[in-house]
Formats: C-alpha cells, sequence, structure tokens
C-alpha cells in the first residue's frame, strides 16, 4: 500500500464480488452475447490429415451457393502468426500439420448456408508421412513438419535447429553437476510423463471481426490479452498497432488457452473481403478440444543425487515437451517449465535440459501453471520414492530441503517473500500426515513454486470525478479470476471512496491503457502496482488544487486516510471533493508500473514467486480401480490476501480442475492424431458428484514490492495437485504412476495383474 | 424448410413465432427473442449452461426443438428475478462467493429452482446429484453447493 | 459436428390414431420422443432423417405408471412416453421395483431425466441402455402396437444389435409390463463417468431364495454385448444352488461366457471383463442381502 492507504481497511473486508450481480442476473455480457447488424458468420473447413500438402483448393461452388459473402483460403492470408515463434499460418498455405487445421473459411449471412458452404469446398492433399511422438520427432530420420524453421521471425530467447522439429532448447545450471553426482551416496533416475491436458472452459471461443473502409480492424474476442494480441497481429500483418481495436468482454473461463491468436486471423481474412461487415466466428465444442489447444504433453526425466542423511545434492532435469504442429506460446512454456524444474529446494548442483519438438498433433498452449507442472509432478513424484527408499519421512525429507527466505534457488535466485515451509506444515496437519486410515486410504503431499514473467509493464488510468466517483481503466480481462473486483477494492483503498462508486472498466484498447497480458498470474501486482501509481497523481493534483486554493505550499498537505489534512482543517475526499472540483471537472491520474530491472520480458527468472503444497487424502476401490478424493488440502503463500472470498476460490477451483487433470481426463488420440473424445461426454471434467472436501489455505508472506504485499494465485493450485494425488494413490496401494490420468482402469489392471503375478 | 407456427410464453411474455421445426429452443431464445442469459456451451446437453425451465422443469434448451414445446411456460435466469426483487438463490450466490467466470451460473441457478421445487429442503448429496449435469470449469461447485443448500435450509 | 440441424418434415399427430395411420404410410419416419437422443444423433452422427414424427400430442395418452392386475397377478404397467424422471420420483414403484428407480435415477442427468423417457431409452437400442438393464433382469414384457394391432414381446426379444430393435417400421413402443417380483432380492451397478457418462458397464441382477436355495436368479448387463445380455451362463450355474455352498466369486468368472465386450474410447475390453465380473459379483451379493427385506 502506499503512504496515503487507510492500512488495509477495504481490502481485508468481505464485499461481494462487483461482478457477481450482473452474472448472477445474467446481464453480463460475453463476446458470443454481442450482435451487430449486417452480421455475416463464419465457418472453418479443416484438414482431415495430420500432414499433407495441398495440391489445389477449388472454392467456386461455395461462392456460387446464394448468402456466402467471401470464401478466403491461405495463399490469399500469407502471413505467419505466434508469441516468440511466428510458424503458424491462420489458413493452412502450402501444407497442414495436423487433423483439424484450418485450411478454408467462409462467411454467410447465416450458420446454415457458412456449413454448407463448406461441404462445396474442394480440396486436393497429398499426404506426407507423420511423427506424433516428440522423441521420435527429434530423430535424425523423422518427417519434418517445418522445412522454413530457420527463416522464421522469432525472439533471440528462442533457440531453433533448423532441419529438425525442434523449436526450442533451453538450459540453466548452477554448480557443477557431474561433481555433485560424485558427492552423492546415493542417485535416483526416473521419468515421468504428463499429457496433453483440455483447457475445456464452458464458454466456446468466439471471435467478431469487423474490418472499416479505412483498413482499422476492430475485434471483440475471447482472448486474455487485448494488447498483446493487437502488437502481435499487427507485427504479423505489418501495419499500425494503433489499427487494430481489440475488445475483450467478460470471458468464460480461459486458463490460459484463450491467448495468443487462435480466430482472430481467420476473422481478419474474412472480414477484409467484406468491408464494413462485421464476421462472426463461433467454435462448436468439438473444434474447442480438437482445433485450438491442448497443455503441452511431456516426457521428464529427474536425476537426483542425495547424500545418506537426506540433504539434496544434485539434480538434473531433462525434459522433452510436445508443440504439436506450432510453436504458439511453447517456447515460453518451455522456458518457464524448466525454471521450475528442479523443485524449490536448497541444491548446490542444477542443471536443467529443455527441448520442445514439433508433432503432427493439436498445438499444446499455454495451461494454467505455464509448463511447470509437467516439472513439477515429476520432481514431487520422486521426492517421495527417495524419501521412501532412504528410510525417511516424506514430509521430514521436504523440510529438510525445501527453500526458505534468503536461501538460494536452483536458479540461483535469492529467495525473497517465502511461505513454502509454512504451506507444507499446514496442509501435512490438515490431513492429519503420519495418520493411517484403512487399509486402501493413502495420503500424499507435494510442494512448488512457480514464478510470473519478467519483467512485464502494466497501465492503469484512474479519473476522479467531481461527484466522487471513479473509473479505473484497465486492460485486464476478467475472465472469472475477480481481478476486476480486487483492483476495485485497491483504489477504493487508496482514495478513500466507497466500493459502490468505483467503476472498472476493462480490456478495450481504444480506452484502456497498455498491459502486457491477462497471464502468469501477474494482474494484481502489476496492476495493483500501476493502479496505486495512478490513485497518488490523482491525490497530488489535488494536492495543487488545494494549494492554490488557500494558498499554502503543498507540503503543507497531507493525506491519510481518505482525508487532506491542512493544519486542524480535514478535507474528505469523497465528500468534499465537490468544494474542489467544479461540476463536470475531472482529475485523471495515469499509473504505470514495470518492475526496475534491466532485463529483456523472459529472460529474468521472476519478480516473485508462488510457494504452494497440497495435501490429499484418496480412497481407492482396488477392485473397480475408482479413486475417491476424500480432501483436498492446498496452502498458497499469496503474499496479502487481497480478497479472501476470491482467493479461496481460485485455490479451491484449481484444486478441483487439478483432480480432474490427475484422475479423469483423458484426451485419446488416434493413431492419425486426431482426438477421439472431442466432447464432455468422454472427456471427464469434474462435476459436482466427483468433489468431497477442499480445503484452501491462505498464507501471507508480504512481498516489498507487492501492492499491500500482494503476489500472485491463480496458477498456484495446478502445480502441485497432480504429484500430491499420485503420492496419495502410492500410499495407498503401493503403486507408483509415473504418469497421470491415474484412470479407474489402469488402477484395476495394475492390481489385477499384480495379483496374479 | 416449411415453417411452422409456436405459441409459448418466455418469461412472463406470450410470443407466437412462425419457425422451421429444426430450430432449437437454445436457438430460438438466443437469437430470435435476443435472451443472451440461455448460454451455449456444448450444444450437446452434457454442460447445462443451456438450461431453461419448461413449465418449471430444468431442462437442457438444446436439445429441445422448439416446436416441441409449443403451449408451455419457459423461464430463463432474467425472469427469475421480479420487478428487480432477486430470488433468493441469486442472492445466495452473490453471498455465498459461488460465481467466477459466471457463463455456467445461468444454467446452475434455474437448475437449483427446478429441484428446490421439488425438493425443499435436500441434503448436500442430493444436491450434487441434482447439478451434476452443470459443469463449471472454473470449479466453484463447494460454493454453489454451499448456496444451494442454505437456500433449502430456509425452507419450510 | 454441426451447428445448425438439418432439414426434416415435421409431423405432429394429434391422436394416437393418427399417429399409426401416419406411420403406416411413411418410409422410415424418426419417431420423436424427447430428443434427447435424436438431436445429438442429427448434430454430432451425421442422422438426416427424412421424416420425424412427434410424439407431443400422445404424452396424455403414453405416459403413466399403474399397478394392473393381469391373469390374477399383479403386474406394474408403464407408459412409453413416461418421463426417467416421472420413474426415479414415483410412489407407485414399490420397493421390489427398486432397481428401476435405481436405473432411472443414474440416467443421465438431471435436466436429461425431466425429458427423456423410458420408450426413447428403449427404442434408442444402446447397447447399455440404462433402463433396458433393470426390466432385463426382470423379466419386462414390451407392448407394440401398430395399425394392425398390439402385440407383446419378451425384452429379451427386443433388441436386435446396437440401435436396431425389432420394431417395425410402422410400429411403436405403448407400454412395458412387469410381473411384480416375487422377492425383494434386486441390485443395479453402474460403473461410468458421473452423470453424464454412458455406462462403462451396467449390472442388474434379481434373486429370489426359498430355503437358502436360489430358485431363481437373473443377471442382466449392459455395455458389454451388441444388446443388453442376460449372462444365462452364470445363471444356470447358480440356479438350485445352496447359497452356503456356492463360491460367488468363483461361479462369476461364468459371466466371462455371455459377454463380448470391446475396446472403446470409454474403456478397454479388459478393464469391461474385469468390471463385468466386480459388479456382477457385488449386485448378486447386494441382491442375496436384500431378499430378507
Amino acid at each position: 500500500m502506499s503512504e496515503y492507504a487507510m492500512t488495509s481497511k477495504i481490502i481485508d473486508k468481505a464485499i461481494p464480488r462487483i461482478d457477481a450481480l450482473e452474472k448472477v442476473t445474467g446481464h453480463a455480457v460475453y463476446t458470443s452475447d454481442i450482435d451487430l447488424p449486417n452480421m455475416l458468420y463464419g465457418k472453418i473447413l479443416r484438414s482431415p490429415y495430420p500432414h499433407a500438402r495441398i495440391k489445389k483448393i477449388r472454392t467456386e461452388r461455395a461462392e456460387r451457393l446464394p448468402g456466402v459473402k467471401a470464401v478466403v483460403i491461405g495463399r490469399e492470408f500469407p502471413y505467419l502468426f505466434g508469441e516468440t515463434l511466428k510458424d503458424k499460418p491462420a489458413l493452412a498455405i502450402d501444407k497442414v500439420r495436423y487433423v483439424g487445421e484450418p485450411v478454408a473459411a467462409v462467411a454467410a449471412v447465416d450458420e446454415r448456408v457458412a456449413e454448407e458452404a463448406l461441404s462445396l469446398i474442394e480440396v486436393e492433399y497429398e499426404p506426407l508421412p507423420y511423427v506424433l511422438d516428440p522423441i521420435e520427432a527429434m530423430n535424425r530420420d523423422a518427417p519434418i513438419l517445418h522445412e522454413g524453421l530457420a527463416e522464421y521471425k522469432r525472439s533471440p530467447i528462442v533457440k531453433v535447429f533448423p532441419g529438425t522439429n525442434i523449436c526450442n532448447y533451453v538450459v540453466y545450471e548452477k554448480g557443477d553437476i557431474e561433481k555433485g553426482f560424485a558427492e552423492s551416496d546415493y542417485i535416483f533416475e526416473d521419468t515421468f510423463k504428463a499429457p496433453a491436458i483440455a483447457h475445456a472452459a464452458i464458454e466456446p471461443y468466439v471471435t467478431i471481426a469487423q474490418v472499416n473502409f479505412d483498413g482499422r480492424i476492430t475485434l471483440w474476442t475471447t482472448n486474455d490479452s487485448p494488447y498483446r494480441l493487437q502488437v502481435g497481429l499487427a507485427e504479423s500483418l505489418n501495419i499500425d498497432p494503433s489499427n487494430i481495436h481489440v475488445i475483450v468482454p467478460y470471458m468464460g473461463g480461459s486458463f490460459g488457452g484463450k491467448g495468443g491468436v487462435k480466430l482472430e486471423a481467420i476473422a481478419i481474412a474474412l472480414a477484409r473481403k467484406v468491408v464494413g461487415y462485421p464476421v462472426k466466428i463461433e467454435l462448436t465444442r468439438e473444434e474447442v478440444f480438437t482445433s485450438t489447444c491442448t497443455s503441452h504433453s511431456s516426457i521428464v526425466t529427474v536425476k537426483t543425487g542425495v547424500k545418506k542423511d537426506g540433504t539434496i545434492v544434485a539434480r538434473y532435469v531433462k525434459a522433452i515437451y510436445d508443440a504439436g504442429a506450432y510453436a504458439e506460446k511453447g517456447p515460453t512454456v518451455l522456458i518457464q517449465g524448466c525454471r521450475g524444474a528442479a523443485g524449490p529446494y536448497r541444491i548446490p548442483h542444477v542443471k536443467i535440459e529443455g527441448y520442445l519438438s514439433y508433432t503432427n498433433k493439436i498445438p499444446g498452449d499455454a495451461y494454467r501453471g505455464y509448463g511447470f507442472f509437467q516439472t513439477q509432478f515429476a520432481v514431487e513424484s520422486q521426492m517421495d520414492d527417495i524419501a521412501r527408499k532412504l528410510g525417511l519421512d516424506p514430509l521430514e525429507f521436504r523440510l529438510k530441503n525445501l527453500i526458505k527466505e534468503g536461501d538460494i534457488n536452483p536458479l540461483g535466485q535469492e529467495v525473497v517473500s517465502c511461505g513454502l515451509e509454512k504451506c507444507l506444515l499446514k496442509v501435512a496437519e490438515s490431513i492429519g500426515w503420519g495418520r493411517k486410515e484403512g487399509k486402501y486410504v493413502g495420503k500424499g503431499i507435494a510442494i512448488g513454486f512457480k514464478n510470473t514473467k519478467t519483467p512485464s509493464s502494466s497501465a492503469v488510468i484512474v479519473r476522479l470525478n467531481w461527484d466522487a466517483s471513479l473509473e479505473v481503466y484497465t486492460s485486464l480481462v476478467e475472465e472469472g479470476q475477480g481481478s476486476k473486483h480486487i483492483l476495485a477494492k485497491i483504489a477504493a483503498n487508496e482514495l478513500g471512496i466507497p466500493l459502490n462508486k468505483v467503476k472498472v472498466i476493462t480490456s478495450d484498447t481504444d480506452i484502456t491503457p497498455w498491459d502486457t497480458s491477462t497471464t502468469s498470474s501477474r494482474t494484481v501486482f502489476h496492476q495493483g502496482n500501476a493502479l496505486i501509481d495512478a490513485c497518488r497523481k490523482v491525490i497530488e493534483q489535488i494536492k495543487d488544487r488545494l494549494a492554490e486554493k488557500f494558498n499554502i505550499q503543498r507540503s503543507e498537505i497531507m493525506f491519510k486516510d481518505g482525508e487532506f489534512i491542512i493544519g486542524k482543517d480535514r478535507i474528505s475526499l469523497h465528500r468534499d471533493i465537490n468544494r474542489v472540483l467544479r461540476t463536470g471537472e475531472q482529475i485523471v491520474g495515469h499509473g504505470f508500473y514495470e518492475p526496475k530491472i534491466s532485463a529483456k520480458l523472459w529472460e529474468h527468472h521472476g519478480i516473485f514467486w508462488m510457494y504452494v503444497a497440497h495435501g490429499v487424502e484418496v480412497e481407492v476401490d482396488p477392485e473397480t480401480g475408482i479413486v475417491v478424493v476424500k480432501k483436498a488440502v492446498i496452502a498458497q503463500d499469496v503474499g496479502k490476501a487481497m480478497d479472501k472470498a476470491t482467493l479461496e476460490l481460485q485455490l479451491i477451483g484449481g484444486t478441483i480442475q487439478g483432480i480432474g487433470n490427475t484422475l479423469y481426463e483423458e484426451l485419446k488420440f488416434d493413431k492419425y492424431g486426431k482426438i477421439e473424445n472431442p466432447n464432455f461426454r468422454d472427456y471427464h471434467i469434474p462435476t459436482a458428484l466427483d468433489i468431497s472436501e477442499v480445503i484452501p489455505i491462505i498464507v501471507e508472506q508480504p512481498h516489498p514490492e507487492g501492492p499491500y504485499g500482494a503476489k500472485g494465485v491463480g496458477e498456484g493450485p495446478l502445480v502441485t495437485i497432480h504429484a500430491a494425488i499420485a503420492n496419495a494413490i502410492y500410499d495407498a496401494i503401493g503403486v507408483r504412476f509415473k504418469e497421470f490420468p491415474i484412470t479407474p482402469e489402469k488402477i484395476a489392471l495394475t492390481i489385477k495383474n499384480m495379483r496374479i503375478s | 424448410m416449411k415453417k411452422t407456427s409456436v405459441t409459448f410464453t418466455v418469461n412472463g411474455t406470450k410470443y407466437s413465432l412462425d419457425i422451421s421445426p429444426n430450430e432449437t429452443l437454445l436457438d430460438v431464445l438466443r437469437e430470435r427473442l435476443k435472451l443472451k442469459d440461455v448460454k451455449a456451451g456444448c450444444l450437446s446437453g452434457e454442460c447445462g449452461a443451456c438450461t431453461v425451465l419448461v413449465n418449471g422443469k430444468a431442462m437442457n434448451s438444446c436439445l429441445i426443438l422448439a416446436v416441441e414445446v409449443d403451449n408451455t411456460e419457459i423461464v430463463t435466469l432474467r425472469g427469475l428475478s421480479r420487478d428487480e426483487k432477486l430470488h433468493p438463490l441469486q442472492e445466495a450466490f452473490i453471498r455465498e462467493s459461488a460465481i467466477q467466470c459466471g457463463f455456467c451460473t445461468p444454467g446452475f441457478i434455474l437448475t437449483a429452482f427446478s429441484y428446490l421445487k421439488e425438493n425443499p429442503k435436500p441434503s448436500i448429496q442430493e444436491i450434487k446429484k441434482a447439478i451434476a449435469g452443470n459443469l463449471c470449469r472454473c470449479g466453484s461447485y463447494p460454493n454453489i453447493i454451499k448456496a444451494i443448500y442454505k437456500v433449502g435450509a430456509g425452507n419450510e | 459436428m454441426r451447428r445448425t440441424l438439418p432439414e426434416f418434415e415435421y409431423f405432429a399427430p394429434p391422436s394416437l390414431k393418427d399417429l399409426l395411420e401416419l406411420l403406416n404410410s411413411l418410409e422410415k419416419a424418426k419417431l420423436l420422443a424427447s430428443g434427447t437422443d435424436l438431436i445429438p444423433a442429427m448434430r454430432e452422427k451425421g442422422l438426416t432423417p427424412k421424416y420425424v414424427v412427434s410424439l407431443k400430442n400422445l404424452t396424455k395418452d403414453l405416459s403413466y405408471i399403474k399397478m394392473d392386475y393381469e391373469n390374477g397377478k399383479r403386474v406394474l404397467r408403464i407408459g412409453a412416453l413416461t418421463t426417467i424422471h416421472s420413474i426415479e420420483a414415483s410412489e407407485t414403484l414399490g420397493q421390489k421395483f427398486y432397481i428401476l428407480k435405481e436405473a432411472a435415477s443414474q440416467l443421465g442427468t438431471y435436466q436429461i431425466r425431466n425429458r427423456a423417457t423410458i420408450g426413447g431409452n428403449l427404442c434408442n437400442a444402446s447397447p447399455a441402455a440404462d433402463m433396458a438393464i433393470p426390466l432385463l433382469a426382470l423379466n419386462s414384457r414390451l407392448i407394440l402396437l401398430s395399425i394392425e394391432g398390439e402385440r407383446e414381446v419378451p425384452i429379451k426379444e427386443f433388441f436386435l444389435g446396437p440401435g436396431k430393435t425389432i420394431l417395425k417400421s410402422n410400429e411403436i413402443l405403448k407400454e412395458v409390463v412387469i410381473e411384480e417380483p416375487k422377492s425383494f432380492g434386486s441390485a443395479f451397478l453402474k460403473v461410468s463417468r458421473k452423470a453424464i457418462g454412458l455406462a462403462i458397464v451396467n449390472v442388474a441382477c434379481y434373486v429370489e431364495l426359498t430355503n437358502g436355495v436360489i430358485n431363481d436368479i437373473r443377471v442382466a448387463l449392459g455395455a458389454v454385448a451388441p444388446t443388453p445380455v442376460r449372462a444365462t451362463n452364470l445363471e444356470k450355474e447358480l440356479i438350485g444352488k445352496r447359497i452356503n455352498d456356492v463360491d460367488i466369486t468363483e461361479a462369476c468368472k461364468k459371466v466371462d461366457e455371455d459377454i463380448k465386450p470391446i475396446s472403446d474410447v470409454r474403456a478397454s475390453k479388459e478393464y469391461r471383463m474385469h468390471l463385468s465380473r466386480v459388479l456382477t459379483e457385488r449386485a448378486i451379493r447386494i441382491s442375496l442381502q436384500r431378499v430378507v427385506l
């Protein structure tokens, strides 16, 4: 908090979310709810092949269908998109690289005509050899997906290996890994796998694009980062960013999947052909599953060297992430995931290597946790196994080695603001660690951490009106995480204005100022700081007015607890501002925040780290293999709880999502890499019947640079839950699963085969 | 396709429409009547986001041909609050923090409304079963269940 | 998957007589009860029926649950358009028909149960049809109706294959008739993803004991063969045996001979074989416990 705020009175107060009323009455607007005059409807034709050359596309019959207004193919729109590696066309240009890839698009007066038009487009393909496994894809003789890899525009942080399918490589080293293993008494090496997970937000992807006669593009879209989208599109299309107007209304969940360029480029391609008409593309649930993105599946090998007494001396991690057909955010997911790969432990000798490989499957992309759970699942599973083999309690083993304030983390960074130990102790206590509850009942713990992309920046504008109402302009996207509410609270707390007089206006690039992205659990920290800066500027401007009005020096005026103090006089900002401002007058504060770090985005290990621990109690039915999570406890160090209810819900919700990932969710790929279960019937996300007790525990270890000491929240829950459940299942039935989902079928058949042999 | 005439009441207002038999109730509510509080999540009756009340009973509007609900009373979320007064379920969802992204919220509230009419004081397990057809990826289930339970507990 | 539904010719006959006449004159019409199977089939499975005949005006005629007498025996009659929810909530269905309520309560979701009908579930003829399994265990009979009149078919003969029934193109399912069972010994178990899930395996069991001897046992399984099946080999193994003398676990291995599961997107053949034994044994044990109620 700033020197002006009344401690954190409003922050600590339990106030219903400011977006709750709209949502509970059905008035909240999501992108699909937007109806524009003369709107056309777009549909996408998709590749049936995992890898094929496009020899010919004939669109005449589709173009002639009454009601069709535009048809577009890749060759007419040959731009490439991507966050740090621009390798993805909007519509396939000379070849297709996964089943489901967009090949052509149609805009028509209604969806019926658009769907019919798709069936009139003829495409001639020449199938090519394809590869579905990332390790095979890295072999010398594997089919190559991107022949032009060397020529793609890319950020300096991306290392590609032209002539191969490897589109990023990263290495982190500390100490001397060989020396570390030489000094170890025991060495353990294990390989773990994580699957591709579908984000499965209930709101499908939607984009409406309109191109006007001056060439300016307007987008209403389900995208988590309006400015990142604007800048990315502008770079790829070679136009001025200010010629792209991005508007994001409320989003019905994203979890990382609705970022980057998904439908927007295709919608623009169509919209340019029907200038002045909006074109809306909304995906079916099947398309969301098969043709947007998943998390990155991974193969992670962990080699750990320990002393007899359980001190970890060395850790080598090799991570292979499956990019799918296009890089999307894969390069930075690898970079981040590898940052966390050694786990939150004090280890003198560390080496982490990561590879990102193309395969002919749906692209991998950001998923809540951004590459961390793949490596944390591996490390935290192995930690339990090592403990047991050394005859140590898994809890004690972790307590002995975990990082604390002032330690050096595996990346060589000094640990600041770390509540990890407290988190672990609290979850262990909550699940009754050490008590055996029943024959097939098991308990598991896991710890982890997650950073935020650094350095990134945010701007926030506040506008104080003559009637003491306040608008906060921010480009954050409210997708359920509650940041909108938290920013409103911060503004109210800083200026001493009642919360019901604060309005937060979000995500419209013509109105709200720059923000890097609503990702990486960064919003409260960065936007919060920018907001405090903006509020400070408003206060300073009012001080100037008062100084002039009362003919005194500005330095004689103080602001505390919502009041200006001049000698014995107190002027309340929210009650008396109309004495300072005339009707119609407004004071605007433009705030900005960026960590004072000289590195470029992604180069720094993280301005803050979130620390988290999960404890889980499960009961296994050994015959059916069904696992019931009886209790799941999560403790996360959030720096400072900015809204208890919102935070707890994020912790609970993320835990439930992680339980789904670990036990029920399985994307089934056939031999062509096609997803066989692209629906909620056969891809099982948790329902109300699947959850028992989920307990959130908030730990606060204030961060010196965070607003009120706050850090981030959102991704923590998805980092440790998978390993905690796997560890609990081991405790229950003595079987170590090194892959998930750990489905009833896998458990039942494993136990059955064990009993037979 | 030959159109047919249907008449039904939606949120208290009577409508007579000429529609094609292959239009679903979801299509008619969202696209013709512009009732955007009914959400489309999957079009397969699996996520529950499109839940509406037909003669008081919760059903997936994506699985109903609009012609089939001729002469019925249909209620969407907007029809639940009377005279700008919130229904106890809506108040409970706000109070118990049962909302994150909000996309699933209309479906949940209508399902709960329908279920509470036939079982006014349900147990936690009964509530879970009744709302198992409403998916929430944000994971707000515990608070949603709590909200419905508390409204039920307040019933006679 | 398509967002818009294909075009078809739609009929909504106002009476049973009109319906039967219409069906007699149309080739290959699709009957529409709730639409909870028909609409997904049109959206996701490419079904493009030429004619769709709605049963919406026949709800009053064909929606009922009542106890009746037939040849001096008590029978339960359920109209084909009775919703699954009505069955789940019915007070007419006493304890002896408990497995019907159990199966109904686990069919789909609450929203689907409010709309789907028992007739729709049976005529859709999924090998995993939740209502078919207990009905099979209870030796139900189905009344089929056409312009030519009524005929009765034991449920064992109704299913011909996945999605295929014995119904003629001008016939509808009118009613399900179940003779009141002699004992309370029954159970229904289902393993699937909670709520919306299609069964990986579902099992219903009915058993009668006399002086500790199993004098009748019927076990029906779903999702493990092209149609719902009776485990006749297993039944033969157990009929006439004393429950104190028989090793139920060992006997349940016989169920392997009665099923022919496949591997699909939901489960592998191995898991289905394993689960069939596990659930059958559990269902039998629960049924035996319930006999003495």
